[in-house]
């Protein structure tokens, strides 16, 4: 039932002080998050792909409203995203309750002030602090995972941040075909992810959901009585314009995090 | 694990409740739990639900009788959903007769609340 893993990371800064600033944010992921198993060599990959996928037939389509966010995001860009996996995948396998098997997906939409990077940590965010930008480069050098733990960054130049919140969209996903085993009334089976009823392949299920899917889904969430929202700190790295003036930049970041059922309707 | 997160499911959708329920019946139902009461979970670690053929699952006999029948009663009330009743009757009067035969004078064993240990 839950097996459409998927999380939508809404970031959307705002000036609390009414300063007029360039924000540059810069996300990344460790490939800490595809097994728990340090020692375990990893592969990764970097691409872009349409947006929206058309969904399979078993249900009808819902009419898409169309919410302005990021000024440069149109669909037509598409998505960017990084994959990342076990090389050896161990099938209904965990370490340390952590699952070893599937592949991670980190997606968002592919801006025009948008740059990528894959690399070690200290690389990616090296450059990033250097920069205030990603190389859009891929590391080639697949490897075990605590060797210079590899990174997967995103970074927006997202301009002029005012009391207006600018949204950019992320996604983190895992993909899984087959999801558990189940002991069923004739014995085990494998039990394939939902996804997989709604979606062709992986990367349809990790492209489709969009701004407009969140926002249908905040309007569903938001009428319940304790709202299953929360706001919570998260690690951004803010570069201030000029590398010898004082930041003052955006004084709040607020970030909210959602995992919602985004199976088409 | 369900039990005490059934009133979300119920008040935010029923059917998500009825979901989380078939797979205990079609394990149950196909003979390969051998208990007289409901097990207590599907398999010992996520994502191998392999079930427990020789019904040594952590034993909280009462409290999952008794949590079996308040949630499937529940998602038929709040659903209209008396086919489901119907259809799993048989071992719900299974658990029911454990209820009557043991639940007023019970045992040693531990509840959801395991981390507090057997009562008697």
């Amino acid at each position: 039932m839950c097996s459409y893993t998927l999380t939508l990371l809404l970031v959307s800064p705002m000036s609390s002080t009414s300063l007029f600033t360039r924000l540059r944010s810069l996300l990344n992921l460790s490939i800490e998050w595809a097994s728990a198993d340090n020692s375990a060599i990893a592969q990764w990959e970097y691409g872009v792909a349409p947006g929206s996928a058309p969904a399979s037939t078993r249900r009808r389509s819902r009419r898409r409203r169309q919410i302005n966010n990021n000024t440069d995001s149109t669909s037509s860009g598409g998505i960017a995203y990084h994959k990342f996996y076990r090389q050896t995948q161990l099938l209904f396998s965990e370490t340390a309750d952590q699952t070893d098997f599937g592949s991670w997906y980190w997606a968002t939409d592919n801006v025009a002030k948008l740059t990528h990077q894959s690399g070690s940590d200290t690389d990616v965010r090296g450059a990033f602090s250097s920069n205030g930008a990603l190389a859009n480069t891929m590391d080639t050098n697949f490897r075990a995972i605590n060797n210079k733990y590899p990174t997967f960054g995103f970074a927006v130049d997202l301009g002029s941040v005012s009391s207006t919140p600018i949204s950019t969209l992320f996604t983190i996903g895992l993909t899984q075909e087959q999801a558990v085993q189940f002991d069923g009334a004739n014995g085990d089976v494998s039990v394939p992810s939902l996804w997989t009823s709604y979606y062709p392949t992986e990367l349809d299920a990790v492209r489709t959901p969009n701004i407009s899917s969140l926002h249908s889904h905040t309007l569903a969430t938001s009428q319940l009585p304790h709202s299953l929202w929360w706001q919570i700190s998260y690690y951004l790295n803010l570069i201030p314009p000029g590398s010898k003036r004082k930041y003052e930049g955006p004084s709040s970041v607020t970030l909210l995090i959602s995992t919602v059922n985004l199976l088409p309707h | 694990m369900i039990f005490p997160s059934f009133p979300i499911w119920i008040y935010t959708n029923p059917t998500l409740l009825k979901l989380l329920l078939d797979p205990l019946f079609i394990n149950q139902e196909s003979g390969q739990y051998p208990n007289q009461y409901s097990m207590h979970d599907l398999g010992s670690h996520y994502p191998n639900a392999t079930g427990h053929a020789a019904g040594n699952d952590e034993p909280q006999p009462l409290e999952e009788c008794g949590n079996m029948l308040i949630m499937t009663l529940a998602y038929a009330q709040r659903a209209k959903d008396t086919a489901y009743l119907t259809q799993h009757y048989k071992i719900l009067n299974q658990w029911t007769q454990y209820l009557i035969a043991e639940a007023l004078i019970p045992a040693n064993q531990i509840s959801t609340d395991d981390f507090a240990g057997p009562l008697a």
